[in-house]
């Protein structure tokens, strides 16, 4: 194993086909090669006239940032290495000293797959395992659904804020549909499970409006939820998922509304809970209530008296 | 237009189908399909499934299989709070008609249609049960799992079933159909225990969402023949699907089955809304995009099935039952699987419980049957 000393400007630094790292520009690397040097040599790919990296693409860019001409390197004729076997050793070389990101496992699958023609059942038998992950062609499409998906979304997942369940699924929407739902959630705070029952309802309206998923999040009512200065962003994120049910579900949501106006108008103490049966499927109604002495035992069934008289409980009953 | 009859691309035998009657019949109705004996029913299962859409290729398949087990049940909708306390039997599983809202595309583990070649256990456990319990009704239908005669040019089944519940003194045969495919029934000698019925629908959705069955007119064609017959017919309007437009459809439906027959001589008409399970919503959604009906405004029912929300159901309900009274008052229209709330604020009417309804069903049943000793 030879290693020289290479001239930065012969590196193709443009050539990122065996990149793994997210993110290349690393202001901790370039303080630890200025205080004590290149420790460790680059591995480069000699191509005709040009080098492209395979390991190293933090350290050179930092050399190269720092003002350095030359950088310590180990290279390889293309000749006598394949693709694959210069990538493997650009994963085995990581894999030995730190964990890859999800992104990162994403863009390692997407190259074998792209770049170095790796078979399908390949890369599920043999590389999903290497990465930690579990042996399944459902994972393969995931982990490449997100190695394609809309740079900010990629932003977002890597920060936690989307899911990888919404990344997937997001992956396989148009590219406009996916900008739409990042400048949605740059603005909005969403659970994971907020996050799937609201890309249900959006992708449904969708598809009974027939308008493409993007256009759903473009509604002005949405805007205007999103402008409103006066909300946090899990308000934001609660009242568009709101919003979106009301127009999925209209009849039931009218209902769901109309039971609590009915319900508020009996008067009842807030120890008195009624509520209808789910989805109104029958019109029974709950009445539950808890108390911890006779005299609210009484207070409560005054209460309950009085309400019987109120002519919103027959309203209650036709809602329901 | 006619049901796009049923033509598969190759026949599987399993081993011991080769004994029986039933299977090499099929066979003759089917010449120059390549033929192949399989072990084993499940075998195949994984080969089928690898494909791109197997509910649409495995019918493809058709495989002549024996049943194990029994094949008289009880209809899956007696768990409901009213129910008819109706018996199913099952010749066949699956259907090529291809409706995209069909149960069966979530149901079945096998996506080949495959057909039973031990009819004559089949017909001896009918013959059995129906003997052990002499004192009570039975309507039985061979529509859960397949569509009745559908497949009948291949299967002849109804040359079977019919001429046997015509000696069976406590049951009726329903045959159940979305085909014109009755010729089979032109001569057999029913004596009044075989009702055959109609699913039928609006004109829209039969075009839109039934892909290979009869047109509207050509079912009515064929109930109108049925009688004509002597057979007494039934309708269902099931799944009513709700859609911008369906009262003017669904109305123009109702006159022209009341139009089409005379409703004096019809057993009995059934209305169910759009049940969902929520697998089958997502099957739905992949093999038919461009359908819409994936997209009504469903809640979980019983059973986990998705439902219309109740009120939508209910107008949907008693929409129909005017509109049908209207052209056909004495006419017997009765709701599937659905709970006493939906009866009684859409037909006004409430079975006191489910033995209830089943006399009625019973004593409509015998209506038109002649005596057997």
């Amino acid at each position: 194993m030879i290693f020289q000393e290479v001239p930065l400007d012969s590196i193709d630094f443009v050539d990122e086909t065996f990149r793994i790292s997210e993110d290349v520009d690393s202001a901790a690397m370039r303080v630890s090669l200025a205080a004590i040097g290149q420790l460790n040599p680059a591995l480069l790919i000699e191509e005709s006239s040009r080098r492209i990296i395979v390991c190293g693409f933090r350290r050179l860019r930092a050399l190269r940032e720092l003002g350095r001409t030359v950088a310590l390197a180990q290279t390889r004729a293309s000749a006598g290495c394949s693709r694959l076997e210069a990538f493997r050793l650009a994963i085995f070389d990581n894999l030995s000293h730190r964990e890859f990101s999800p992104l990162e496992k994403a863009r390692i699958l997407f190259t074998l797959k792209g770049v170095c023609e790796v078979a399908h059942d390949t890369l599920v038998e043999a590389y999903l395992p290497l990465l930690g992950l579990p042996t399944h062609k459902n994972v393969l499409r995931t982990y490449l659904g997100l190695h394609v998906l809309d740079p900010d979304l990629r932003r977002m997942f890597n920060d936690g804020r989307l899911t990888l369940a919404s990344a997937e699924r997001l992956s396989g929407s148009p590219r406009e549909a996916q900008y739409r739902f990042a400048s949605l959630l740059a603005r909005v705070r969403l659970s994971a499970s907020r996050q799937r029952e609201m890309l249900d309802l959006a992708e449904e309206l969708a598809s009974i409006t027939d308008t493409a998923l993007g256009e759903v999040f473009e509604r002005a009512e949405i805007h205007s939820i999103l402008g409103d200065s006066r909300l946090s962003p899990f308000q934001k994120g609660e009242q568009i998922y709101e919003l979106l049910y009301r127009w999925r579900n209209p009849r039931l949501s009218q209902a769901e509304e109309r039971f609590q106006v009915e319900k508020k108008q009996l008067g009842l103490p807030g120890a008195v809970r009624i509520s209808p049966d789910p989805h109104f499927e029958t019109p029974r109604l709950r009445v539950e209530f808890d108390v911890a002495s006779a005299q609210r035992f009484r207070e409560i069934a005054s209460a309950l008296r009085e309400a019987a008289e109120a002519p919103a409980l027959e309203e209650l009953f036709r809602v329901s | 237009m006619g049901m796009i009859p049923y033509r598969p691309e190759r026949i599987l035998v399993q081993e011991e189908s080769w004994n029986d009657a039933h299977a090499r019949d099929i066979l003759s109705r089917l010449p120059g399909i390549p033929v192949r004996t399989i072990q084993q029913v499940d075998s195949i299962i994984p080969e089928l499934n690898s494909a791109s859409d197997p509910h649409a290729s495995g019918k493809r398949t058709l495989i002549l299989a024996r049943h194990r087990g029994r094949f008289m049940k009880e209809c899956p909708g007696s768990g409901a709070e009213i129910c008819c306390n109706y018996f199913v039997v099952n010749y066949a599983f699956n259907c090529h008609l291809e409706c995209t809202y069909c149960i069966l595309q979530s149901y079945l583990d096998n996506p080949a249609l495959i057909v039973f070649t031990n009819l004559h256990q089949l017909m001896e456990e009918i013959r059995e049960r129906l003997a052990q319990a002499p004192n009570r009704f039975f309507r039985i239908g061979t529509g859960e799992m397949a569509d009745s005669l559908a497949l009948d040019k291949i299967t002849h089944c109804s040359r079977l079933l019919v001429p046997l519940f015509a000696t069976l003194p406590n049951g009726v045969l329903e045959l159940k159909t979305k085909s014109d495919e009755i010729e089979n029934l032109r001569d057999l000698d029913h004596l009044g225990r075989t009702i055959v019925s109609w699913s039928v629908n609006s004109k829209r959705i039969c075009r839109s969402e039934e892909l290979k069955t009869a047109s509207l007119e050509d079912r009515l064609a064929a109930a109108r023949q049925c009688q004509e017959w002597g057979y007494r017919i039934g309708f269902h309007f099931d799944p009513i699907i709700d859609y911008e437009g369906w009262e003017a459809d669904y109305r123009e439906a109702v006159q022209e089955v009341f139009q089409a027959v005379d409703p004096e001589r019809i057993a009995w008409v059934s209305l169910g809304a759009l049940r969902f399970t929520p697998h089958l919503k997502e099957i739905v959604r992949q093999r038919f995009p461009k359908s819409k009906i994936p997209y009504g405004e469903f809640v979980p029912g019983h059973h986990g099935k998705l439902r219309y929300f109740r009120p939508i159901r209910e107008e949907l309900y008693s929409k129909m039952r005017a509109w049908i009274h209207q052209a056909a008052p004495e006419v017997f229209v009765y709701l599937c699987m659905e709970n006493r709330a939906s009866w009684e604020r859409s037909l006004y009417t409430v079975p006191r419980d489910t033995d209830h309804l089943s006399s009625q069903m019973d004593s409509l049943a015998s209506r038109g049957v002649v005596s057997v000793e």
